[in-house]
């Protein structure tokens, strides 16, 4: 029974395992897969060429990419849907990309209030690649070893 | 019944390899050893031969069966016992007693070297690529290259790079991605009849290419692209739409011309993306015209997507229920006896069986394909007055052919292509009435007046399997009848095995051999002015009524997918389907049935055509003895056993009657032709004429015939 | 600490190893393309007489005499190109009345054949390559060594025996030589 009180005791100076979450935020690593988004070159170029390897890829076919020839003669998407509540995030789409663009950001917070808005074209994953490019980049560095 | 279909096409097949191995126990045999296994193949094979016919994973880039064997690309080196050096499969003949290795330690270093040099200057952009995923380069580098590259030499000399070439509006060349294979050259030279594309300086530094500035155009060149074995060669109107994986395939017949070429149509969220040839020995070998290959963006122009109904000068749509009603009123309200059809070129055969009966069960006799054919008292009787009657297989049998008033290369190119395959291997002689074209062989012209026929019944005497070929649209003239006279009598006088058919018609429309084998009847021009019709039913017919207007007050009832001038014209519209989305039988002009499936479904409230007609007819109180389409295959069968014997060349029977039964009539004298040249070709009727891709590819025939290195 | 010293590295070797793509030089001075120039196209006519025939069009094949030759020999035109790209001593474009080479191989580099250039350079106004701006001279590299002194020979030409021929000693015989009289007659 002392002992008991002793451990209870102990605790009490000890930091405590929850965390006040909306204000405090637990660790995230480097390979976290959250959100998705479209990232770009620094040029401001965007670098997904719609080559259609994360739609092939993709197990619960989330991804629906229609590509087209740009003015300029470059190929590049049209249209690149990502069906959020079909995702399983996996992350395989951001494995398959061979340029970087498709990847799984560190953002978990995007609960909606309806499912419409689960359902991302190419313009809200390009904004949500602009939002967290430095987040982004810098997961990347650090995870590369293992890619 | 498609299951039905099916098993007969599949006992066809088992009969044809049948018959092609009877033939080859002729030929002396050798046995050779591949791995260790002992095979018996005929003398004459190569080693690459043998090791695809015995199924033989061997890779090759430069090797194709229907053209000349190049040698260049070397990655079927392979090891022989007994020879010090790895020799190319492709070019080396079998011997007797070879030990074939293809598993060895030093094939399989020589297939992985060769990659590895054919690497160092392929770029590395499959990701942006459209040849990616159904591309020779990478499934060969995946099956026997290396994983490791050894390539590092970015910094010191770098990849070839090379300007791309402009060959027209349809290909596109990136010549980066070039390989040398050269298939494109042998098949523009071998196959087209073009000698265009060559090669241009030598070494690391050659070029696949024009040399000039110069596009390469020809009524066959899309084949290009599918030879390519990488993405040096693309489409461009199917540019960056799509991956191979994700479309999807269905077998269909293409309807841009009479030959019945075997396609298979690519489509992916219920668009047609592309069509590729499919292969069959006996009609299309695995060629496809480009009017098939890209007239494809017609499907999406002026579609008729909802019925409608004429109010004062505009047409106005509305629900499937009151076009029904008012379509049935009209008929119930029109002379029944007078009640005309008309079909286009496209409908299939269901169609045309299902209209038949329609207008049989009302009382009318008057159905009418457009073309016009009255040249014979035999009229539609004789299949061989009206189609091909040898398979198209054995043209390239001929040792002299006659054509009388026809290109082929512009009206049948499938055809054309075993025509240029008999010139070629058969020392075939070529002979012309009628005006000056662009044939892709060499040809002697006799004149161009029908008088001048008598001068080929000479050129044609002391030949073993003389062909003559006629345009039908000769047969439409007056010069019809003496044209066949003659031309039977010369056949008369020939002395040729009597299963061989010298006489051939080469007919433009797919639905002709099938409507006349319904029992439809040609010239509906002259019809409609002979006797005016209380009603007009068109199937998807434009061309007649560019010539004739039906009068005012006749109600005109336009079932059809694409508006042009019929539907400007009608009463009423009911929106039908192309061959894309209704699929159904059609008849080539040698008289073969061919299933096409259904690929697509019909945007927006179109239905299938022989439905509709269905529909009338219950609307019109008119019973019909089929509701789906089962029942209504079984009611062709009855018509016709050759609408269910799917896929099997038709003897043709009495062809000598076709002689005898001309009408005998003065001819006015000159022959002509509508497509002389290649910018005849890309646009020629109404589905054509609707495709941007033909447009452009018309526009750039236009430009290359001003350009001074037109000339090859 | 390590690992963003390793990552550090890592994206120093990173950088040198994603650099752009570089390109392979040509190994020739000449285009295998044609262009159309005023000097050069195909309206520009072209008969066999007899100055071209002494000397082929002033030193080089334009584009119509390729056209002349396709027209006489009964070829596609794009099969005598291919003739004309191969051959590297078919020169394709005009050039000066005289073709100044120079031999810019390691050995000749080496006994100074830079110098060489330079000097054919400054005096000619040519760029490797270009004709001179009076149109009179073309200077090119070749790269062509001088043939080397063969080794010991003892007296023969090439590999044949020392000690001369042990076959094919007699005198050849002419054609038809062995063949029966039927055959020849036909």
């Amino acid at each position: 029974m002392v002992s008991g009180f002793a451990v209870t005791l102990g605790h009490m100076f000890k930091e405590p395992a929850t965390i006040n979450y909306p204000f405090e935020k637990g660790p995230l690593s480097p390979r976290f897969r959250g959100e998705h988004a479209l990232r770009r070159y620094a040029t401001g170029e965007e670098r997904c060429i719609a080559c259609k390897l994360c739609e092939a890829i993709c197990p619960a076919q989330a991804i629906t990419i229609e590509a087209e020839e740009r003015c300029d003669g470059s190929r590049r998407a049209t249209r690149y849907d990502i069906d959020m509540t079909k995702c399983i995030f996996c992350g395989y789409c951001q494995e398959a990309c061979p340029v970087d663009a498709i990847v799984e950001g560190p953002n978990f917070e995007y609960s909606t209030e309806t499912h419409e808005e689960l359902l991302y074209n190419k313009e809200k994953l390009l904004a949500n690649g602009d939002r967290w490019e430095p987040e982004i980049a810098s997961n990347i560095k650090d995870s590369h070893l293992y890619r | 019944m498609l299951k039905n279909f099916s098993k007969l096409l599949k006992c066809r097949c088992f009969q044809s390899t049948s018959f092609r191995l009877q033939q080859q126990q002729t030929v002396p045999e050798v046995e050779v050893f591949i791995n260790g296994r002992s095979v018996t193949v005929p003398s004459y094979f190569t080693i690459l031969q043998t090791l695809r016919r015995e199924r033989v994973t061997f890779p090759s880039f430069c090797y194709h069966e229907r053209l000349s064997i190049a040698g260049n690309c070397r990655m079927c080196l392979v090891q022989i016992e007994g020879m010090a050096k790895l020799q190319i499969a492709c070019a080396l003949n079998v011997g007797k007693g070879m030990k074939i290795r293809t598993n060895s330690e030093k094939t399989m270093l020589a297939q992985e070297s060769v990659l590895e040099f054919l690497l160092i200057n392929h770029p590395l952009d499959c990701p942006i690529c459209d040849q990616g995923g159904e591309c020779d380069l990478q499934d060969l580098s995946m099956r026997f290259g290396n994983d490791r590259s050894r390539f590092t030499d970015i910094h010191f000399s770098g990849k070839r790079a090379v300007e791309d070439k402009d060959l027209g509006p349809l290909i596109r060349a990136e010549m980066n991605r070039c390989i040398h294979c050269t298939r494109c050259i042998r098949f523009s030279s071998q196959v087209c009849g073009l000698d265009v594309l060559g090669t241009a300086g030598r070494g690391a530094d050659m070029l696949v290419g024009t040399y000039v500035d110069k596009m390469f155009l020809s009524e066959l060149s899309g084949n290009i692209i599918d030879l390519c074995p990488v993405g040096a060669l693309t489409a461009i109107p199917y540019m960056f739409k799509a991956r191979p994986w994700e479309v999807r395939k269905a077998n269909s017949i293409d309807v841009t011309d009479a030959t019945g070429t075997n396609i298979v149509v690519n489509f992916r969220f219920d668009r047609v993306l592309r069509v590729l040839p499919r292969e069959h020995e006996e009609i299309n070998q695995e060629w496809l015209s480009d009017k098939g290959r890209w007239a494809i963006d017609s499907l999406e122009m002026q579609r008729l997507v909802t019925p409608m109904q004429r109010v004062n000068t505009c047409l106005c749509p509305l629900d499937w229920d009151s076009a029904l009603n008012i379509a049935a009123g009209l008929i119930k309200c029109a002379n029944p006896k007078n009640i005309m059809a008309i079909a286009g070129p496209h409908c299939n055969v269901e169609t045309l069986v299902a209209a038949k009966d329609f207008l049989n069960m009302l009382g009318s006799e008057h159905t009418y394909v457009e073309r016009g054919m009255n040249y014979s008292k035999s009229n539609t009787d004789l299949k061989a007055g009206f189609s091909l009657n040898v398979n198209m297989k054995d043209i390239v049998k001929a040792d002299r052919i006659l054509l009388v008033g026809t290109n082929p290369r512009f009206e049948a190119p499938v055809l054309n292509a075993w025509i240029r395959q008999a010139y070629r291997t058969n020392e075939c002689d070529i002979f012309v009435v009628g005006p000056c074209c662009d044939y892709n062989y060499h040809v002697n012209y006799l004149g161009a007046d029908v008088d001048c026929l008598s001068n080929a019944a000479s050129a044609l005497q002391g030949a073993k399997r003389p062909l003559i070929f006629v345009g039908i649209s000769q047969l439409e003239t007056a010069n019809g009848g003496p044209i066949m006279s003659t031309l039977s009598k010369i056949v008369a006088s020939l002395k040729v095995g009597s299963d061989w058919g010298v006489l051939n018609i080469i007919t433009r429309d797919a639905s002709f051999a099938g409507a006349l084998e319904a029992g439809w009847k040609p010239g509906a021009l002259e019809a409609v002015e002979k006797n005016v019709p209380s009603l007009v039913l068109s199937l998807g017919a434009d061309e007649s009524f560019y010539d004739w207007k039906p009068p005012a007050g006749i109600p005109f009832i336009y079932i059809g997918f694409q508006g042009d001038r019929s539907s400007e014209l009608a009463t009423i519209v009911l929106p039908g389907c192309a061959y894309t989305e209704s699929g159904g039988l059609y008849l080539n002009m040698e008289g073969r049935s061919q299933y096409a499936m259904p690929a697509v479904t019909p945007p927006g409230m179109a239905r299938p055509d022989w439905k509709i007609i269905r529909a009338l007819a219950e609307y019109s109180d008119v019973c019909m003895p089929y509701k789906n389409l089962d029942s209504l295959h079984s009611r062709m069968g009855q018509i016709s056993p050759n609408f269910t014997c799917l896929g099997c060349y038709q003897q043709k029977v009495f062809p000598d009657l076709v002689g005898q039964l001309v009408t005998p009539a003065k001819g006015t004298g000159c022959i002509d032709i509508d497509m002389k040249t290649l910018k005849d070709y890309y646009c020629s009727d109404v589905f054509t004429y609707n495709s941007s891709t033909m447009i452009k590819a018309q526009k750039a025939a236009v430009e290359l015939a001003r350009s001074s290195y037109a000339r090859i | 600490m390590l690992s963003s010293l390793r990552s550090g590295v890592q994206g120093l070797w990173r950088v040198s190893s994603r650099c752009i793509q570089t390109t392979s030089t040509l190994q020739h001075d000449s285009l295998f393309v044609h262009r159309d120039t005023p000097e050069d196209n195909s309206s520009i006519p072209f008969e066999f007489s007899e100055p071209n025939q002494k000397r082929q069009a002033g030193g080089w094949l334009p584009i119509s005499a390729m056209h002349k030759v396709a027209e006489i020999l009964n070829l596609p035109k794009m099969r005598v190109y291919e003739v004309a790209t191969f051959y590297t001593m078919f020169i394709r474009r005009p050039i000066g009345k005289y073709h100044l080479q120079v031999c810019t191989t390691t050995p000749c580099w080496l006994r100074g054949s830079d110098a060489v250039l330079q000097t054919l350079k400054d005096a000619t106004g040519c760029q490797v390559g270009g004709n001179s701006p009076c149109g009179k001279f073309t200077l090119s590299e070749l790269k062509k060594d001088e043939k080397p002194k063969p080794g010991p020979r003892s007296g023969r030409f090439a590999s044949e025996p020392l000690g001369g021929l042990t076959s094919l000693t007699e005198e050849p015989t002419g054609p038809g030589f062995g063949v029966q009289e039927a055959v020849l007659k036909a």
